[in-house]
């Protein structure tokens, strides 16, 4: 079943607009990736108003390989100016910077890109792989255990994003109140309108995503006037360059391995690229002959953690389609694109669309590829990018965002409650509450009150009880009380160790 | 017990979730008010529990200790407030000349005046000015049916 729905998602790519979107989508994720602070985010934030207007072989396509170039294009600013293009570009710095300090900036940025771009195409077999496997069990997952997942994927993030705990598990609480605002999806009946008309659909994801994520990012890139890289160089040599892609092929096997780590990081829902990265710089040091250079430039510093960056796509992406869990807010976009496409993201996406939902899946391998094809011979020219200064960005980016709200729906209202909640996601910041358990909550709440009323219907107030069901609650409470729990057995057992 | 920044924006918090539990009691089916109630208690809960964590912690307390943010969020710059401020105000002052005088104006105005304000050269953002909204006019006209907010002094003139 799996192989021929596979065979079927291999004919999009015989389709030339299906490839010129991909294409495209490339092309604009590593221009933006390429600039500091703008990222693989706004890649598809940007995108996400006109989701709608194309058809959905064409949408999420674009927005797939807008999201994996981006990583690519960050690693050319990461290694020739010593500035991240994405976060997740972070720990290419410290020995891909040092080596264009020495003169080699062009093997680097050879081997970041063939990294990136090979650890796109692992990433994608295993996704492909783990589907044919644990196909039998995604398709038996009902609403009641949908119910569970749901929670157990916001525990995981709001436990194990970055900060407070107990404030992620608030954002993530209250991302789901302003989920309810709308109609219920049981009763039809409207909550918490105010008689607003505007507010009877509920608000739309579009406007939360921009206003939580988009504007502030929008605004840090501002307050930074002038250029942001400033540093290192943007001329590299093309036997440089062709060198590093060799050296890829000479440590395959570090290669192979990071791509892994990158993978099975990008599965869990919480966990984000940077702990993918630097779990992967920290095995590429500790498995190096000569662990003490690292750090002075070398080139495993950069193969590890940029095989890594591109090997969690494939993972988080399966993740999100295949449960409709979105583990990041990259991915709670594309999720929010998958909703605004028709598509139902979960098992019954898989039951009902197995060939698009692998087209998905190939597409980053595919674009990985493409991207990194065209770049490799184009590096000093592409890496200029990062040079446009934030006042001739900021008004252009600023602008095409309010162009795509308004697009949206035609409605000045989408505007308003984008800058509202751009105040909150400036407040959350300000006040340390993780905003991605917010906007992910957010994203599945009306799904999961379907899913939890369903469950009730159809098998009664006792679903919890079904063997799955008890599993993720299991995990659930892991997930939840773990910490609090061994910090006091901790405390406990320090307090009756008495000093001599 | 020292009543620090972050305190009172669990106050704020637990002040929503009352509100969310105040507005679903009165409703008239389970199904309506259940998943509200549920939620509104727990963050209501949640919040109490760091407020009283963040009155009783000795020092600075853990939610104000500068930790990573999120992966993709904001880098952590250390900018003063009044450049957030001014950025802000520049996105309030666009939205508020969509409002009265519509896209086709207020798009040109605005990059031209955000740029030679920030030390562009005048032909550059005027080269920005009319190249952007002329794109973007471009890709509207591809979409069917679409067209952009004209703004409130153009209907007053009774356009």
């Amino acid at each position: 079943m799996v192989l021929e729905a596979l065979v079927s998602a291999l004919a999009y790519f015989t389709d030339l607009s299906f490839l010129l979107w991909v294409m495209a989508g490339s092309m604009v994720g590593l221009i933006l990736g390429i600039i500091p602070g703008v990222g693989s985010l706004h890649a598809i934030i940007l995108f996400l108003p006109f989701v709608f207007l194309l058809p959905v072989e064409h949408s999420i396509p674009f927005m797939l390989a807008a999201m994996s170039m981006s990583a690519n294009g960050g690693s050319i600013t990461a290694v020739l100016m010593g500035v991240p293009g994405t976060p997740i570009n972070t720990a290419t710095i410290l020995d891909g910077f040092p080596m264009t300090q020495k003169g080699e900036g062009g093997r680097a940025v050879g081997a970041a890109l063939v990294c990136s771009a090979g650890g796109g195409v692992i990433s994608v077999i295993l996704a492909l792989g783990m589907v044919i496997v644990l196909l039998p069990i995604i398709l038996a997952i009902t609403n009641a255990e949908m119910v569970f997942i749901i929670l157990v994927g916001l525990a995981f993030i709001a436990t194990l994003s970055r900060g407070s705990m107990t404030k992620g598990l608030i954002s993530a609480t209250l991302g789901m109140l302003v989920a309810f605002i709308g109609y219920q999806p049981v009763t039809g009946l409207w909550r918490f309108t105010f008689g607003i008309p505007y507010l009877y659909d509920g608000l739309p994801i579009v406007c939360v995503t921009m206003g939580l994520f988009g504007l502030p990012i929008i605004i840090d890139l501002a307050t930074k006037r002038g250029t942001i890289a400033t540093a290192g160089t943007t001329t590299v040599g093309m036997a440089d360059v062709w060198q590093g892609a060799k050296d890829v092929f000479c440590h395959w096997w570090l290669f192979l391995r990071s791509s892994v780590i990158g993978y099975v990081v990008g599965v869990i829902p919480g966990i984000g690229g940077e702990t993918a990265i630097w779990v992967a710089y920290g095995h590429a040091k500790q498995t190096s002959k000569y662990p003490e250079k690292f750090g002075t430039g070398v080139i495993e510093g950069v193969i590890g953690p940029e095989s890594a960056n591109c090997g969690r796509e494939g993972g988080a992406a399966l993740t999100t389609m295949a449960l409709g869990l979105p583990g990041s807010v990259v991915m709670a976009v594309i999720l929010g694109g998958l909703l605004i496409a028709g598509l139902n993201p979960g098992p019954q996406m898989l039951r009902d669309d197995l060939p698009l939902t692998l087209s998905f899946l190939l597409v980053i391998a595919a674009s990985n590829v493409f991207g990194t094809s065209i770049v490799l011979p184009l590096v000093s020219y592409v890496a200029k990018i990062a040079s446009v200064p934030s006042r001739i960005l900021v008004p252009l980016l600023i602008t095409i965002i309010f162009v795509g709200i308004f697009i949206y729906a035609e409605r000045v209202a989408d505007l308003v409650v984008m800058l509202i909640f751009t105040a909150v996601g400036l407040a959350m910041v300000k006040f340390d509450f993780n905003r991605v358990p917010f906007l992910i909550a957010y994203v599945l709440g009306f799904r999961f009150e379907h899913f939890f009323f369903m469950s009730i219907g159809l098998h009664g107030p006792l679903f919890f009880t079904r063997p799955i069901s008890l599993a993720l609650i299991f995990l659930f409470i892991m997930a939840v009380f773990y910490g609090p729990i061994s910090k006091v057995i901790k405390r406990w057992f320090q307090r009756g160790v008495k000093p001599q | 017990m020292k009543v620090k920044p972050s305190s009172y924006s669990l106050v704020a918090v637990m002040v929503i979730c009352l509100l969310f539990i105040g507005l679903s009691l009165p409703m008239e089916y389970l199904t309506s008010k259940l998943l509200p109630l549920i939620f509104g208690s727990v963050g209501f809960l949640l919040a109490a529990i760091e407020l009283g964590k963040d009155l009783t912690a000795k020092g600075k307390p853990a939610s104000e200790v500068p930790t990573g943010d999120e992966a993709d969020a904001m880098a952590e710059v250390k900018v003063g407030v009044s450049s957030y401020l001014g950025a802000v105000a520049w996105i309030v002052g666009f939205f508020l000349g969509i409002l009265l005088l519509g896209f086709v104006i207020a798009i040109p105005l605005f990059i031209f005046s955000y740029m030679v304000t920030r030390g562009t050269r005048w032909f550059v953002a005027l080269i920005f000015a009319v190249t952007t909204p002329a794109l973007i006019y471009l890709v509207i006209d591809a979409v069917p049916g679409a067209d952009l907010y004209q703004g409130l002094a153009f209907r007053w003139l009774g356009y």
